[in-house]
């Protein structure tokens, strides 16, 4: 089989033509008057890209370039090669496979691959974070968020003996610690990782019972026991690179597009977060022969506080769980 | 090698023949790969969309190839995402060690640049030459610490000469072969664009505060009495200024690229050669703009179709004025280097691209 092909040698810009036999396994050219020989098992046949040429690149920098597509059947043949990516690039049905195989895989990555490597990295960690950091999270918070509470001492006491009931049934939670704050923006508690739950004033005084403040204690320390902040950590980035590595050959421009997925996502897994730590509090109540009300009245009572003065937000955009969802769900 | 009587000077035009359905299923084929070997593969689906745009770019009879091998960029990937999420965790437990990456990375910024020049143009070839990169650490080191301080110490006043510096590194230390090209730009341009884009900026942040302030006061006289009109109006007032404020901005910067590529591929030579690059400002907002339209509308099926239209039009309006043969271009003696340093960059948000 015979064809004309391009010969670039490698040093120099421009093409020789040549005409190229396919005798067997081996190429046979002339150049500069002498017949070259190539044996196909010593030179790397690539296979086009759409509809380019086909290349064979020789020892020594040089290549050949091909653009009959009979030829180059008959070249794939020869060299053996699969022709497997140029039949999936080469037609729609095949572009029709891939979309779907492309959004079940990503949907099925995101859902499920992604939090199930980080939540077997976070617990191959060690659970401590450094007590520096910890600190330091503190203290941001104090700065940006908090004054020093203004809880009687008899309230902080009684609440410190709900958070030591939990404390002891699990030796896991022995180094947990407990703050009080006075809160600039309402009732609100939260973990800090490393070991600290921070309990706002104004969340003691809206919660109307003992069950309630218990909830939501329990409810924290199913964040620091499940190390949400590291999983939510490797998570968002776990994702971002996912979403990125997908999308991520786009311009500056289009880069939003790729930044709105990355966001919903990082809403989605942290509401998944919150329904956990309810779930460890909701175990912890039925423990404690309390009914699974209590978080879900304080959750209830909370909502109402907050739609008070602020738009209600679209539920697929929240970091929380629509409440009476969480109502139900229990 | 004999030297070929030099040839009639002559004017070519960058030909570009790609089209998007022909990509689409290069695209998405890569993509598939991709999710299904865990992100494996797309050091192979960056080769192949590589491989298709360059060979699909020519001038007279000769074509851009990209040669890359997929392993050497799948290594670099594999080191630049371990050193990101090595990061990620030392951040959380030791977070001084994590700090201290951050910044080695941050000083190594002028060799991952040269590093990445070096792995994009060895692999970059045309007309079977390839490109080239000198490895040029000191003035790598000098131009992007100095311009830094520069601009740092002016308050970013004199960030042009920093950008002048780094554009004309760049274009002085890229070859095709041996021959080095030469930038013989102003560095006065830079400022003229830059000074241009912050007053272009200022006026369009007037004008839209001009326009949601009487459209405030619009919405609020009509929507005002209603129950829940206030919360309305900030809503309606939202939309229809952010939206064209966003497009505004991305439309500046779009201004300030396009202007710095036509000037520095319009005072840039290689041999005898010249380039003549002649992008519109206007064509280039409108093209980019609605193409994040469409990918946005298309939930990102549409990405190839925005990605060949940008390339057609980059490619037809760059002019080449030739007046030497291919013949005299002859090979550098350098290896093609590793793909560390642009996958370390990328993973780490370095800018890598430049308008070169």
């Amino acid at each position: 089989m015979r064809t004309e092909a391009a010969y670039y040698d490698g040093q120099t810009a421009g093409a020789e033509r040549v005409s190229l036999d396919l005798v067997g396994s081996s190429l046979k050219f002339e150049l500069a008057g002498s017949t070259q020989w190539v044996e196909l098992d010593v030179a790397t046949v690539v296979e086009p890209v759409g509809s380019g040429p086909w290349i064979v690149e020789l020892a020594d920098g040089a290549y050949l370039k091909v653009t009959d597509a009979e030829f180059g059947e008959a070249l794939a043949v020869a060299s053996g090669s699969s022709g497997f990516l140029r039949m999936l690039e080469g037609a729609w049905h095949w572009a029709l496979v891939s979309i779907v195989v492309a959004v079940v895989a990503s949907w099925a990555a995101l859902t499920y691959g992604v939090p199930a490597l980080a939540t077997t990295v976070a617990f191959a960690l060690p659970e401590d974070v450094s007590a520096a950091l910890r600190e330091e999270g503190l203290g941001v918070m104090d700065d940006l968020l908090f004054d020093k509470s203004e809880l009687p001492a008899e309230t902080t006491e009684r609440v410190i003996r709900l958070f030591d009931d939990i404390k002891v049934t699990n030796q896991d939670f022995y180094a947990y610690r407990l703050e009080f704050r006075s809160s600039r923006i309402g009732p609100n508690a939260f973990a800090v990782p490393g070991g600290i739950v921070v309990m706002t004033d104004e969340l003691v005084e809206l919660a109307e019972s003992d069950e309630e403040i218990m909830a939501v204690l329990a409810h924290e320390v199913g964040h620091l026991h499940g190390r949400h902040s590291l999983r939510i950590l490797l998570q968002n980035s776990l994702s971002a690179l996912l979403i990125a590595g997908l999308t991520g050959d786009i311009s500056n421009i289009t880069a939003l597009s790729a930044a709105i997925p990355t966001v919903l996502m990082q809403a989605k897994y942290s509401r998944d977060f919150e329904r956990e730590a309810d779930d460890f509090a909701f175990e912890y109540l039925e423990i404690r022969g309390v009914s699974t009300d209590a978080l879900s009245d304080l959750l209830l009572r909370l909502e109402q506080f907050v739609s008070d003065d602020g738009d209600d937000f679209p539920a697929w955009l929240s970091s929380h769980p629509p409440s009476k969802e969480r109502v139900d769900g229990k | 090698m004999e030297t070929q009587q030099a040839e009639a000077p002559r004017t070519a035009t960058v030909k570009f023949s790609g089209n998007a359905g022909e990509y689409f299923k290069i695209w998405i084929v890569n993509i598939a790969l991709t999710v299904v070997t865990l992100g494996i593969y797309s050091a192979w689906a960056k080769v192949r969309k590589l491989r298709y745009f360059y060979g699909n770019t020519s001038i007279e009879d000769g074509h851009f190839d990209y040669h890359a091998k997929p392993t050497a960029i799948l290594i670099g990937r594999v080191i630049a995402v371990g050193m990101l999420f090595a990061y990620y965790l030392l951040s959380q437990y030791e977070p001084v060690a994590g700090f201290v990456l951050i910044v080695v990375i941050m000083l190594l910024v002028p060799v991952l640049i040269v590093r990445a020049k070096v792995f994009q143009l060895r692999n970059s070839s045309y007309h079977g030459l390839r490109f080239n990169f000198q490895r040029n650490y000191k003035d790598s080191f000098i131009v992007f610490y100095g311009g830094a301080l520069i601009a740092l110490l002016s308050l970013g006043l004199a960030a042009p000469s920093a950008i002048y510096m780094r554009n004309k590194f760049v274009a002085n230390n890229a070859g095709y072969g041996q021959t080095l090209f030469k930038f013989e730009g102003r560095q006065g341009k830079f400022y003229a664009i830059f000074w241009s884009a912050v007053g272009l900026a200022l006026l369009g942040a007037v004008a839209i505060m001009l326009i949601t302030g009487a459209l405030g006061a619009a919405v609020g006289a009509f929507a005002g009495d209603a129950p829940g009109g206030n919360s309305l109006a900030i809503q309606v007032i939202t939309v229809v200024t952010v939206l064209p404020l966003l497009a505004f901005y991305a439309a500046i910067g779009i201004y300030v690229q396009t202007r710095q590529q036509n000037y520095v591929w319009n005072s840039t030579v290689l041999g005898g050669n010249t380039f003549e690059s002649t992008l519109s400002v206007r064509r280039m907002v409108v093209l980019l703009l609605t193409n994040a339209v469409a990918i946005a509308l298309s939930l990102g099926l549409l990405i190839p179709w925005a990605q060949i239209r940008v390339a057609r039009y980059r490619a037809e309006h760059m002019t080449v004025h030739l007046a030497d043969n291919w013949r005299d271009y002859v090979a550098a003696k350098d290896s093609d280097g590793s793909a560390l340093g642009e996958e370390i960059g990328e993973a780490f948000d370095v800018d890598v691209e430049f308008a070169f």
